[in-house]
């Protein structure tokens, strides 16, 4: 079972969660299912959060994983975090515009947004990203690290800092973790 | 293009919004950097590995101390219209997408020194310049913002000096940055 925060069940159709995970993996209904499922009680999102890894490791369609990206977020679905580690640093955004503050707090990226809302549970992933030889990635761990900004998060920014060759990371790391 | 109407709390607080001309260094005194994404320590519009944008730096001057003042930034509209293509097939599809409005900072990037009258923020909007979907580039478009910056008495929190501006950037077919299409300046764009 998915680790998931959620009162026990107490006796939901699994007719109904089928049904619902059928729209959710159609494009044109996912965004619906998405809203039934997040207005759903503690039961269909418990059943939800349970198939989520497996449909998200299955998934093509990008509209429908970034649905599937944002409910793994909401509902803090530890066992997502492979799957979202992967789609985060490919870098499928939505495509558009921003400014440097949505960039950063990645309304743009529904992936890198549902790892800041899981938390502490990502920050293995993050460590592991941040030995990347490509600044990329290790922009995109900061990224997330810096907001999730726990103390452990925080910790782990402190300690990267004097391997960091690259001057803009410096920059970033030196505002959101100073050396004390 | 005209500038919304003032409410200026002191005729010495003050807002300027700097980006134009492009290659314009930063103020003397403001030792901030633009975003990981840019790729330009100058103002003024770039095209980037990542972005194609343009580095906004705003100047907020107080009578007092800024200690006493607090700057915020809104989005009140924005908006991309524009094409992807394909990077196998050479398939155009459209593009229309919007963030949300509301507050859009500044937080981390603000230089706000205690006892000085003058403080500074970065920001650097602009298209992200990255594949989409796994085969998908931006090939043309339209990126419009409305903003308003707000520089506020803490003591009289609604009493705050208002400045209006836009930036509106241009994508050509090619994935192109039209440097002489785009635009920026005080007031609103139609979005």
């Amino acid at each position: 079972m998915a680790s998931v925060l959620f009162a026990p069940r107490t006796g939901f159709s699994q007719v109904d969660a089928t049904a619902v995970v059928a729209q959710l993996q159609n494009a044109d209904t996912s965004d619906a299912a998405v809203k039934e499922i997040e207005a759903g009680d503690s039961e269909l999102k418990s059943a939800i959060a349970d198939k989520l890894p497996s449909l998200m490791s299955n998934q093509k369609n990008y509209d429908v994983l970034r649905n599937e990206s944002r409910l793994a977020g909401d509902l803090k679905v530890v066992a997502c975090i492979p799957n979202l580690v992967t789609f985060f640093v490919n870098g499928d955004v939505i495509p558009g515009g921003t400014t440097s503050t949505q960039r950063w707090h990645m309304v743009d990226d529904p992936a890198g947004h549902a790892l800041v809302q899981i938390g502490d549970p990502v920050i293995p992933y993050m460590k592991k990203l941040l030995t990347s030889n490509q600044s990329d990635d290790r922009y995109k761990a900061i990224q997330v690290l810096g907001n999730i900004k726990s103390a452990a998060a925080i910790d782990v920014l402190k300690q990267h800092r004097s391997s960091e060759t690259d001057q803009r990371l410096q920059y970033v790391l030196d505002k959101l973790a100073p050396q004390s | 293009m005209t500038s919304r109407a003032q409410a200026t709390v002191s005729p010495y607080s003050t807002i300027t919004v700097r980006s134009l001309p492009t290659g314009a260094s930063l103020t003397p005194g403001d030792n901030l950097h633009f975003s990981y994404n840019s790729c330009q320590s100058t103002l003024g519009w770039e095209q980037c590995p990542q972005l194609w944008g343009i580095n906004v730096e705003v100047v907020a001057t107080v009578p007092d101390i800024v200690d006493n003042w607090t700057v915020s930034q809104y989005v009140l509209s924005n908006s991309f219209h524009g094409y992807l293509k394909d990077v196998n097939t050479g398939a155009m599809s459209p593009i229309n997408s919007s963030d949300p409005n509301g507050f859009d900072g500044p937080y981390d990037n603000i230089q706000k020194i205690s006892g000085t009258k003058t403080m500074y923020y970065l920001d650097d909007p602009g298209v992200k310049n990255v594949r989409f979907n796994g085969t998908q580039v931006i090939d043309s478009g339209t990126y419009a913002v409305n903003y308003e910056t707000r520089l506020c008495n803490n003591a009289q929190p609604s009493a705050c000096t208002i400045y209006d501006w836009y930036i509106r950037v241009i994508i050509t077919p090619g994935g192109q940055l039209s440097f002489s299409q785009s635009s920026t300046g005080p007031g609103s764009t139609q979005i």
